[in-house]
């Protein structure tokens, strides 16, 4: 069941995990004036945009008290054939673009359709299909390959008018996710399949359906965030998406959203995707070396997972 | 996860379910033997035992995290951080082998405490309790290390796991096969290891009582 809180108001057991992403960027906009920069905001949104993708894909997946760790491998899959297939070819992107969210969508079609059939634990399941697609891309090529197209490179890199245009393609996925996610019959039904999945059988609703829907919505979202990827590297890189299934995890656990299911919004993980790229940003100008960055990065996710305290035991 | 869902997988899971492992284990072997007839050779066994011998061992303590309900992620950032720590304390020397040694199992010990005690104490998810310790603890030891390979260990401690006992034998897959063997009668044979599944089959129910 869905827990239901006053909307509008400030609830600290639903919203006291937004005081992290909210402190970390005032302190950081207060305490480093290269933050404050426009320029490095607009870095920071762009940064954040492959991330912001990937969670809201899995924002679905978790509502509906799966997971989906296939979605990094999906994510380099998808910027190593792209990039193969392109060749920087710009006449070809509107084909490839479509290629990929199917082979996407199928992925997430399989992952859906063998949860079902066999009834395994999402984790073990999506784990499989993860060294699957990592075998995929390595007997592939094991080196860069090929060459994004410069449409791609321009959504991933440009801006108009100092807006990323990475920025507004994340935007309008919130939008549409937050949409279908939060107003429709499919997300009020993904919310109770979720939250008690019997119960939400004995209403009536087709929780194997809803199960196969939050697979494909994952897969698609993971074939875009690597496109987005493969427009920001420019090159196929096998190892591009490797561990990104674990940051989306944790930015959509950061925003609030509990791993058992029953509750979650697009906003929120997008507040995590958005703590996680200032914090990655701000020790980046203050020097920080990337290991340092590591150690914080844990410390970070196990205090917001203390702060998170769900209130019905799991 | 939902707990409904793996409640009802866990009633489905018939007698040849939960043997299946070995089954599979039977049919890999046997494709094995078919594709090398190294397979048939006890040197080539010993040889694969000793190699799996680490994820083996950690599979031993992860059971029983998996038993209980919970999951543990942390695992392989542990087996990084104390690798590195053994390897570096022990310097190439032979007297410092006893203190890289303690040194490792209670750095181990240490991490496994924090993640139980939070774990217990709190309703924070495993999964990402573990995840975030696993991150922190890659990064502890890439700054120890300088994200390059570091430390030697001293001199004996490669050869006495490598050694084989009647040249066949090695003593690495004996301390494996050793703890494999603590980990069942824990599993088995103590209190502890009913309890364990117990509260993993039904916590709230259990804890009342």
């Amino acid at each position: 069941m869905a827990v239901k809180t006053v909307p509008g108001r400030f609830a600290f057991d639903r919203d006291g995990i937004l005081i992290l992403p909210a402190a970390t960027l005032i302190i950081a906009a207060l305490a480093l004036p290269a933050f404050r920069d426009p320029a490095n905001l607009a870095n920071v949104v762009r940064q954040a945009g492959v991330l912001g993708i990937l969670a809201i894909g899995q924002t679905f997946v978790i509502s509906a008290g799966m997971l989906d760790l296939s979605i990094g491998a999906i994510t380099g899959l998808v910027v190593v054939l792209s990039s193969a297939l392109l060749n920087g070819d710009a006449a070809l992107t509107l084909p490839v673009v479509a290629l990929m969210v199917a082979v996407g969508a199928a992925i997430g079609m399989l992952n859906g359709a063998l949860l079902n059939t066999l009834r395994l634990h999402p984790l073990i399941l999506t784990f499989g299909m993860l060294s699957v697609l990592q075998g995929a891309i390595f007997s592939f090529t094991d080196k860069s390959v090929g060459r994004t197209s410069a449409p791609l490179a321009m959504l991933a890199n440009g801006d108009i008018a100092g807006v990323p245009w990475s920025a507004l393609l994340l935007l309008v996925l919130a939008i549409g996710g937050h949409l279908l996610l939060a107003h429709t019959r499919f997300g009020y039904h993904l919310m109770a399949a979720g939250g008690n999945p019997e119960s939400a059988r004995r209403a009536g609703i087709n929780i194997e359906r809803i199960r196969f829907a939050v697979f494909v919505i994952s897969g698609v979202t993971a074939a875009l965030a690597g496109l987005l990827l493969a427009g920001r590297l420019g090159t196929g890189y096998p190892l591009a998406g490797n561990g990104l299934e674990l940051d989306a995890i944790v930015a959509v656990v950061l925003g609030g959203t509990l791993l058992s299911g029953g509750r979650g919004s697009i906003w929120r993980s997008l507040a995590g995707v958005l703590m996680l790229a200032v914090l990655s940003n701000t020790l980046n100008l203050m020097n920080v070396s990337a290991f340092v960055q590591m150690f914080v990065k844990g410390l970070v996710v196990i205090g917001a997972i203390l702060l998170n305290q769900p209130r019905r035991a799991t | 996860m939902s707990v409904a869902a793996t409640q009802a997988t866990r009633l489905q899971l018939s007698h040849f379910g939960r043997y299946a492992i070995f089954f599979v284990l039977a049919v890999i072997y046997v494709a094995g033997l078919a594709v090398s007839p190294a397979f048939a050779e006890p040197n080539y066994i010993l040889n694969i035992l000793r190699q799996i011998t680490p994820v083996g061992i950690a599979a031993v303590g992860v059971t029983f995290v998996m038993i209980l309900g919970g999951i543990d992620l942390s695992v392989g950032a542990v087996i990084s951080l104390t690798s590195v720590l053994t390897a570096t304390v022990m310097a190439g020397d032979v007297a410092n082998l006893a203190p890289a040694i303690l040194l490792a199992c209670a750095v181990g010990l240490c991490i496994g405490l924090i993640n139980g005690i939070i774990v217990a104490f709190s309703r924070a998810s495993p999964f990402i309790l573990t995840l975030g310790m696993g991150v922190a603890v890659v990064g502890l030891t890439q700054m120890l290390t300088g994200g390059t390979a570091k430390g030697i260990v001293s001199p004996g401690f490669r050869e006495f796991f490598n050694f084989r006992v009647g040249g066949l034998l090695p003593n690495l897959a004996i301390a494996f096969l050793l703890l494999v063997a603590i980990g069942l009668f824990i599993e088995k044979a103590t209190i502890f290891g009913r309890q364990l599944f117990l509260v993993g089959t039904n916590r709230d129910e259990v804890s009342r009582k």
